[in-house]
């Protein structure tokens, strides 16, 4: 028995794999139009799953070039503003070598004005901003990170925050970008402290924490004498007394040469002898190094002839005599500065005198403070002897030098920060491209295949057309007609 | 006369069956029907002697060209293939869904990734920040339509399955009628083809939204039942009904009953299957997918702290069900797990702060519980709304309070009884939390006292680091103690038994509780579909919580919630959320193309199986025509045979005559 056909299941079929082909024609029409071989998940689950993983990459990472892109435009704007720093120094360290040659006073105006100058330029790079804050106040980027510059004396009050500004791409290390400014113009590389006077004080053995220059004031409270000769202290004695040591490093030699206690002669630490009588409360007398002390010589013993030892205590103060520490003659006593609660070890000792010396912390000044206080060493503004001076200017010519080097070594670190970062914009860039070649591998459509099977679509939509018109032309019906 | 009688028989008979040719041509391209075939038989012979002389020709019955093999195998394919055409449709409808696009989750979870990291790289821009928030709120959007696009479609299938059923009731309301008028015919006359044609057009409507199954009984009768044979189609109609359990689930259920039926195949089948188990799993990954991102990042942005510094109050913007509860029944939007939470007290005048802990055992402690812990702690006050059943955590006095977990740089002293002054700072960037201790070599003085050692030891007393702090150490600098911590020791003196403790804090809620309870979160909103960013954020950017020391250029907490990005959570399958969300897509599309497979294969089964049907029962018009044209012959020899009998007959009238 032969299977029978119809002519409704010729058009049933007709209309089945017509229908095929215009689904399949629509997909190939699309990848055609579009260029996509994905249009919907259904056309390749796996590859849409893939497809959106790349395109989400590669979003990141034009997200990456972007940031890569702002945190290098702020480390070039930071490179432009410490390669004029450096400029600068140069500039201070050119006058640091011309001040000590330069006697007239109108020219060390002139140098002075010069390195003013600098400070305001200092200034102004310091507190550098653009359009997302100030450049060196770390993450504190709203903070101006130097106030009152050009006003301030000694040390300058950082503002900002002591934390580095870093670029975030996730996935990557987080990489250092911009120093805070107490970084760059703050540095701290302690070395041995200096002191400069005649107190007698000397550093210690400890290590101090104070920065920048302080002055030592070693005053004098109490002179007190060994019994036995009858001499006291006068009345201007606290006030007035220079010498400051522990008993037995000062003396007095007195000599009654009226036998009755009534005159004589006094002399302090083998200076020249001073006339006293028993009627003297306040006699001064001057010692071979210019020391001084008030005596009250009225109930001095009679026919006393001979030395007596004196024992004079004192105060040391670091912070303008508004906190002072009495001396205890130790090899490292220690002494704070109530404002910040920095200290400085001193070798008490030898402390022979009241008066004021000069501490200097080499290694700790901020760039700020070291042109200021070349520009007041160019002026002499601490009246230092000629000798002093020179010692001075060639210390500040160092610390200029050193915060130079410093700047260099911080010029260096950000060139790398910057070379690592245009390694990792170079990186970024390569990953995206990689990323779209994946990703146009993933969904773009093969346009030979898509033309081909197009083409080779239509032919058939012709020839089943044909085909079932030529079947519906012979039938009985047809043939009888 | 027998030769007129037989001549009559013939005429009638092919007139009976240029009729039934007639119809099959008229009904030629009408579906289901089956092309009938009369069939002749000759007449009892008339015994005439001893001779048996045929009486004629006789239609003995009309019959259907049927094959009921084909019969049954066509309709449960049909049953097949819509459910099929079905899943396919409802199927579309969820990859369309799902499709990428530029406002669709894809491109905002993407976008809301990429904004959070440029606002780690600018996080003092205001305008960065507005970006991310904007994009944050996208997410949202996205998230909410897409939910909402779910729901929508569930309730669409949930529509059309009450529609179907009201269909499959009139359905079989009608078979039950053309049941009625067919035993009533069969009483009567022969079998009613068309009737039953009708039936079978009837049954095969009903396939396409249940399983029908036919079978023939003895003597020829056909049994029709419906869903697995549960329900009978005879002559009285069983309606059905769309029924839920108790979880949830739909189902139909028949004669009024409240339980459901099983189905084997179609529409309703597809659709009951759509929306109790295709639908459900999207939904579901959909809501853990957005929940998860919602519950973490607001996580992190409660450990971190906005450009202006520590919190002075810290409000909660989602509750629990009882404040008296233990907090793992009293059904936060996020679980809370048993652990510690650490909070940051600052004084404001000093800026000293420190580090206070709290233990929560979750199967324990209620909401009331916790914050009588916070309360208890020195410059902290927390309390419960009754009503909103949240957290108020704000500072006593002259306190801010963060949960940001930063060492304290004034550490615990107490059992120091040296001058010397400890200072903590950095980050601590460790992955556990610890409590470190710092102890000395010997008695001394800070920066004189030769080969003065600081040691620093972790909870297990194992040394993590140490430090001359003796002759050579400036007091007051600070030095790297051991993971971004530093310590810097103020001048003065040291004990032999001086020793210092620090807590540094990787994790600063253990617990979940912040997130849970929606303190300082960036998302507002207790689930999913009504997740938003919060108000205040949106009118503040610079209360995001993007720093953990509050300085405005400091973004780890925006890197941190940045790097959620790429963490595999085990309640996504160990995927990303990008991972997650593209395996949700791709998942779509697998049910696009197993439902298309399955259509495909079934609609060729389908084709097949009806060329074999019309190979039975459909009709040829070639054939009928041949037949036509047999019958228009067979009918002009029987009149041709009566008239030559006319003839006769007058013959032999004339011989009469």
């Amino acid at each position: 028995m032969f299977y029978r056909v119809t002519q409704s299941q010729m058009a049933a079929n007709a209309q089945v794999y017509l229908t095929k082909q215009s689904s399949e024609l629509s997909v190939a029409q699309q990848q055609v139009s579009s260029g996509l071989r994905i249009q919907r998940p259904s056309d390749d689950p796996a590859g849409m799953r893939r497809s959106l993983i790349q395109k989400d990459r590669i979003e990141r990472l034009a997200t990456h070039e972007e940031s890569i892109q702002a945190v290098k435009s702020r480390l070039n704007e930071a490179a432009v503003q410490l390669q004029d720093t450096n400029d600068l120094l140069t500039r201070a360290r050119t006058i640091a070598l011309q001040a000590p040659q330069t006697t007239d006073s109108s020219e060390r105006k002139i140098l002075a004005q010069q390195l003013t100058g600098l400070i305001e330029q200092l200034d102004s790079i310091a507190n550098a901003s653009d359009e997302n804050g100030f450049l060196f106040s770390g993450t504190a980027a709203n903070t101006q990170p130097f106030l009152n510059v050009q006003s301030t004396a000694g040390q300058q009050q950082y503002s900002g925050a002591s934390a580095t500004t870093q670029l975030h791409i996730t996935g990557d290390v987080s990489r250092q970008a911009l120093l805070p400014g107490d970084a760059i113009f703050q540095p701290v590389s302690r070395e041995p402290s200096v002191i400069v006077g005649s107190t007698g004080a000397k550093i210690g053995t400890g290590t101090d924490s104070a920065t920048g220059q302080r002055e030592l004031l070693v005053s004098h409270t109490l002179t007190t004498y060994a019994a036995g000769s009858g001499v006291s202290a006068g009345s201007d004695s606290v006030n007035g007394d220079t010498i400051i040591g522990p008993a037995a490093r000062h003396q007095l030699v007195i000599n009654d040469t009226s036998g009755t206690g009534a005159s004589g002669t006094v002399s302090l630490n083998g200076g020249p002898p001073i006339a006293f009588t028993n009627a003297d409360t306040n006699l001064e007398v001057i010692g071979s190094k210019g020391e001084r002390v008030y005596l009250n010589t009225t109930g001095i013993s009679a026919g006393f002839v001979g030395a007596v030892d004196i024992t004079s205590e004192g105060t040391l103060s670091i912070d303008d005599g508004a906190t002072q520490a009495a001396i205890t003659y130790g090899s490292n006593q220690i002494v704070t500065d109530s404002r910040d609660g920095t200290t400085v070890n001193l070798d008490t000792t030898s402390i022979i005198k009241a008066g004021t010396d000069h501490l200097e912390f080499p290694g700790t000044a901020d760039m700020f403070n070291i042109l200021k206080t070349l520009r007041d060493d160019v002026l002499n503004t601490r009246n230092l002897e000629p000798s002093a001076l020179a010692k001075s200017l060639n210390r500040r010519l160092a610390d200029v030098e050193r915060v130079q080097e410093h700047l260099l070594d911080i010029v260096g670190v950000q060139s790398v920060s910057l070379e690592q970062i245009d390694r990792l914009e170079t990186r970024t860039g390569d990953l995206k491209v990689a990323g779209q070649v994946q990703y146009s591998e993933t969904t773009s459509a093969d346009l030979t295949a898509a033309i081909l099977r197009f083409q080779e679509l239509t032919n058939l939509q012709q020839y089943t057309l044909s085909a079932i018109g030529k079947l519906m032309n012979t039938d009985l019906l047809t043939y009888l007609q | 006369m027998k030769a007129f009688d037989i001549g009559l028989s013939a005429l009638t008979a092919q007139q009976q069956k240029l009729s039934v040719l007639g119809n099959n041509l008229a009904n030629a391209s009408t579906p289901g029907y089956h092309r009938q075939r009369v069939e002749l038989v000759n007449r009892f012979p008339l015994q005439n002697d001893k001779l048996h002389i045929g009486s004629g020709v006789t239609v003995k019955q009309i019959s259907r060209m049927r094959s009921s093999a084909i019969e049954t195998a066509l309709l449960r394919n049909t049953s097949e293939m819509t459910a099929s055409q079905e899943t396919l449709a409802m199927a579309k409808q969820l990859e369309s869904m799902l499709n990428p696009g530029d406002s669709t989750v894809h491109a905002t979870l993407s976008k809301f990734f990429n904004r959070l990291e440029k606002v780690s790289n600018s996080p003092q821009d205001l305008t960065v920040r507005q970006e991310f928030l904007s994009a944050a709120s996208e997410l949202m959007d996205s998230f909410n339509s897409l939910t909402n696009q779910m729901s929508d479609l569930g309730d669409d299938i949930r529509q059309n399955l009450d529609d179907s059923v009201k269909q499959v009731n009139q359905l079989l309301v009608d078979v039950a009628d053309l049941n009625s008028r067919i035993f009533q015919a069969r009483l009567t006359s022969h079998e009613p083809n068309d009737l039953l044609d009708r039936r079978d057009q009837l049954m095969t409507k009903l396939a396409e939204y249940l399983d029908v199954d036919t079978r023939t009984l003895e003597g020829g009768e056909e049994l029709a039942s419906v869903a697995g044979g549960a329900v009978i189609v005879g002559a009285t109609p069983v309606a059905f009904s769309v029924v839920e359990d108790r979880t949830g689930k739909v189902g139909i259920a028949a004669g009024g009953l409240t339980s459901s039926i099983t189905l084997h195949t179609g529409k309703i089948l597809a659709m009951s299957k759509m929306l109790n188990e295709t639908l459900p799993e999207f939904k579901d990954r959909l809501r853990e997918l957005s929940r998860t991102i919602v519950q973490s990042v607001d996580q992190q942005h409660a450990q971190g702290m906005s450009s202006q510094g520590p919190y002075s109050v810290l409000l909660g913007t989602r509750g629990v069900s009882e404040v008296t509860l233990p907090l793992a029944r009293s059904s936060p939007e996020f679980p809370i797990r048993s652990g510690d939470l650490y909070i940051t007290v600052s004084e404001d005048a000093t800026g000293n702060r420190r580090t206070e802990k709290i233990t929560i055992d979750s199967a324990t402690d209620s909401l009331n519980d916790v914050a009588t812990k916070l309360s208890a702690l020195n410059g902290v006050l927390a309390t419960v709304d009754p009503v909103r059943k949240t957290l108020l955590i704000s500072a006593g006095g002259p306190y801010s309070i963060d949960f940001a977990g930063r060492p304290d740089n004034t550490p615990d002293v107490s059992l120091m009884t040296g001058t010397s002054k400890p200072t903590f700072g950095g980050l601590y960037t460790g992955d556990t939390n610890n409590r470190w201790t710092v102890t000395f070599s010997g008695p001394g003085e800070i920066g004189v006292t030769d080969g003065l050692v600081a040691t620093v030891k972790d909870s297990l007393g194992q040394i993590i680091a140490a430090k001359d702090v003796g002759k050579g150490y400036s007091p007051g600098s600070s030095f790297e103690v051991h993971d971004g911590v530093s310590l810097s020791l103020g001048s003065g003196t040291i004990v032999v038994a001086d020793s210092i403790s620090v807590a540094v804090v990787a994790t600063p809620d253990e617990t979940g509780l912040l997130s849970a309870m929606g303190i300082n979160s960036l998302f507002s909103g207790s689930e999913p579909g009504l997740f938003q960013v919060r108000s205040e954020l949106r009118q503040h950017p610079e209360r995001l919580a993007s720093s953990i020391t509050g300085k405005p250029g400091e973004a780890f907490n925006v890197v941190a919630m940045a790097g959620l990005r790429d963490i595999r959570l085990p309640n996504l399958g160990g995927r990303t959320f990008i991972e997650e969300m593209a395996d949700l897509t791709s998942q779509s599309g697998l049910v696009v193309q197993a439902a298309d497979s399955q259509t495909t294969q079934l609609q060729a089964f389908q084709t097949q199986l009806e060329g074999d049907r019309s190979s039975v029962s459909g009709v040829d018009v070639s054939q009928e025509m041949l037949e036509m044209m047999q019958t228009q012959r067979a009918y002009q020899a029987a009149a041709r045979f009566l008239s030559t009998a006319d003839q006769m007959l007058a013959e032999l009238f004339q011989l009469a005559r």
